[in-house]
């Protein structure tokens, strides 16, 4: 048996140019599948850690019952009253999945430095579950790169009545607030006469802003903020009216205890069907009336979902066409090799190699190629990953006002059944070229009639 | 022939009567709004005003105290204890919301709700010949009264409403109804007024608004009833207008 590796290892040397061509087609189209692995991997957990974690969307999120949709016309009937929250809280605290939550409350008004006023989005979140985003082990593999704050630090360094807010980058520079709280700590309020021709230049002199908006009872209200960070949302379109600050900031200002959801994050994100599918059953047991959404749910991440399933579908696609050409390489290169070595495999015959034995030949001869191409393709792969990721080059997908390093980063799991899957359909095709061959009279193979 | 002729001429005739006797959209809008506080003392006006709102089924009651002398109001809330000492202040077509206890005030729009379906820019003093191009569109009559139809056309983007629909009684010059309409033409909330209130500015008598109801176009149920009482006239000092005085 271990003469036939021999012959095989033999019969590949016969033909070196014809057999390096099938193996880099092999190698390069092997390579090519690993960058585009990296490619996906990588910004397909960027977007679910940057949507789970940084977005504070958490694997699950529980509303009022029709809570999603209709709270941002009715906030005060579709809201989370201190009853409901008792109840779920309760339903959290038992659920062992869990690993933290917070309460969050959404809302919108205007935004003042006591001359110019401009609309803002709010997203009010607990600052001491932000500060466990920011160092969560998932944020620091698939995010390490992020700068969080183009300047400042996070609401939990700050005392709640401070009243810690942070700006979105184009709204702070429309109030001309280009200095955060440490910046200008020690300078206290500065009151602006608006009438003065220099106001805009005195605007960043304090931290001060105010929020405006109708309370949830009905009338106006208002309370002081202190701008403590400036951070980007990654989009032009939120970059001018989103600001980041305490539930019970934005509780304050509508004159409200309710909130608009609750995000929940789990301890393993791989059960989050079951833990789902669990509190929802909990949550109605408990009499409440509740919407529990899955953080993968296209809406409530419908970036995320439409990113994911454009980048799956193009790498499908680009996958497929690199595997369709290593396939028809390999079968043109087999076909070839077989029909010139029909006499070859007529004398196999003639002295006695059964049918199974000369098709066992040609599969060595097909695996040595196709695992040494393999090999030199996730050499050549990997290489030329990490030379992409060494250059770091800076790539502005849609919307990200940033930019993002390209960076391919490999799934080895992926790479290895890329690879197993070549092998695979290699032999597949040798076989089919070899049998078709062998089904023909050992006369007319050593005559050479078919050549 | 000859007799369509005289029949033309003398329409023709008839309709140039009645344009003479139609008056200005200016001259109406001018008067209209004496009636719901613009100037006319130089030295000051003061009422309160009773804002109750009726929106999904859920009451809510405010009170103001108004101030306004020439193109500035100042409107502080009396009522309920919770909002005590809030303010709107009205410099010219600029408005500025200040809630004690906050470091400064905030600009705002006259356009926002301040409470249900009365926008800020309802419940001080009404400027319209001063924030809109009005054009007088007909004669209608609204119930028994006949009322001249305005079709009001903002002057600029940060006044209260982009169109107005304003019926004006002819006789006694004082706004009945007003349909307040979007940009694309759609009617989004009514008005209708009562004045059985009286002004007296310096020994002459002028009807004043006593009640403007708004009602949401769509949902008859939302609605805000403005009450305005005890208006007459009083002395205030241009000081008490300026917003750096409001922080204290």
């Amino acid at each position: 048996m271990m003469s036939f590796w021999w012959i095989a290892i033999r019969n590949l040397k016969r033909n070196l140019r014809r057999n390096f061509a099938t193996g880099s087609a092999i190698a390069f189209g092997f390579a090519g599948i690993l960058m585009l692995n990296g490619y996906s991997n990588r910004v397909t957990n960027f977007l679910r850690v940057y949507t789970v974690y940084v977005l504070h969307v958490g694997h699950i999120e529980v509303f009022a019952k029709d809570g999603f949709q209709k709270f941002p016309y009715q906030p005060k009937k579709y809201s989370i009253t201190p009853e409901n929250q008792a109840i779920i809280e309760r339903a959290i605290q038992e659920e062992s999945q869990v690993d933290f939550y917070e309460q969050q409350l959404r809302g919108s008004g205007l935004i003042g430095n006591g001359c110019v006023s401009l609309p803002f989005f709010a997203q009010a979140i607990d600052p001491v579950v932000d500060q466990k985003i920011r160092t969560h082990p998932d944020v620091k593999q698939w995010m390490w790169m992020i700068e969080f704050f183009l300047k400042g630090r996070g609401l939990w360094n700050y005392s709640e009545e401070m009243g810690p807010i942070g700006v979105s980058r184009d709204l702070a520079r429309a109030l001309g607030k280009s200095n955060v709280h440490d910046d200008v700590a020690s300078a206290g309020v500065t009151i602006v006469n608006c009438d003065d021709p220099d106001a805009k230049s005195k605007f960043s002199l304090d931290a001060n802003v105010q929020l405006l908006a109708g309370t949830w009872s009905g009338p106006l209200g208002a309370v002081d903020g202190e701008v403590t960070s400036l951070f980007t949302t990654g989009f032009q379109e939120t970059d001018m009216s989103s600001i980041l600050l305490s539930v019970k900031h934005l509780q304050k200002l509508y004159d409200t205890p309710n909130v608009s959801q609750y995000a929940i994050w789990l301890k393993d994100p791989n059960r989050l069907e079951e833990v789902a599918a669990r509190l929802e059953k909990n949550l109605n047991a408990r009499g409440g009336s509740f919407e529990v959404l899955k953080w993968d749910e296209e809406r409530l991440s419908p970036y995320y979902v439409g990113t994911t399933q454009f980048i799956h579908s193009m790498m499908g696609f680009i996958s497929s066409v690199l595997v369709l050409v290593v396939i028809l390489s390999v079968l043109n290169s087999v076909t070839m090799t077989v029909l010139e070595r029909s006499q070859e495999i007529g004398m196999y015959r003639s002295v006695g190699y059964r049918k199974s034995q000369v098709n066992s030949l040609y599969m060595r001869e097909s695996l040595i190629l196709s695992i040494l191409s393999l090999i030199a393709g996730g050499i050549l792969g990997t290489g030329i990953i990490a030379a992409i990721n060494h250059a770091k080059i800076i790539y502005h997908p849609p919307g990200l006002v940033q930019g993002l390093q390209l960076m391919l980063i490999l799934d080895p799991a992926y790479g290895f059944v890329a690879a197993v899957l070549i092998l695979v359909l290699t032999l597949v095709v040798t076989h089919l070229a070899v049998y078709g061959r062998l089904r023909v009279q050992v006369s007319e193979l050593l005559g050479g009639v078919l050549r | 022939m000859n007799r369509n002729i005289v029949i033309l001429a003398l329409l023709g005739i008839g309709h140039l009567s009645q344009a003479e006797s139609q008056p200005s959209a200016e001259e109406l809008l001018q008067a209209t709004d004496r009636s719901r506080g613009a100037a006319i003392s130089l030295e000051g006006l003061t009422w309160t005003a009773d804002i109750l709102t009726v929106e999904n089924g859920e009451k809510s009651q405010m009170k103001y105290l108004i101030k306004a002398r020439e193109n500035n109001a100042i409107a502080e809330a009396i009522s309920p204890p919770r909002q005590k000492g809030e303010i709107i202040l009205f410099n010219d077509r600029t408005l500025w919301f200040f809630k004690p206890g906050v470091k400064k005030p905030v600009n705002i729009s006259p356009r926002q709700k301040l409470v249900g379906q009365a926008a800020n820019g309802d419940i001080a003093s009404t400027h319209y010949a001063r924030d809109y191009d009005g054009v007088v569109v007909g004669a209608e009559k609204v119930g028994e009264t006949l009322t001249w139809k305005l079709e009001l056309k903002a002057k600029a983007k940060n006044v209260t409403y982009d169109k107005i629909h304003y019926w004006i009684d002819q006789k006694e010059k004082l706004g009945v109804r007003a349909e307040f309409v979007t940009v694309s033409g759609e009617v989004f909330k009514v008005a209708q007024f009562k004045y059985k209130n009286t002004m007296n500015v310096r020994g002459k008598s002028y009807p004043f608004v006593s009640e403007m109801t708004i009602t949401d176009a769509h949902r008859k149920d939302n609605f805000t009833t403005i009450n305005y009482q005890s208006p007459h006239e009083a002395a205030y000092s241009p000081s008490i207008f300026n917003v750096n005085n409001l922080i204290k």
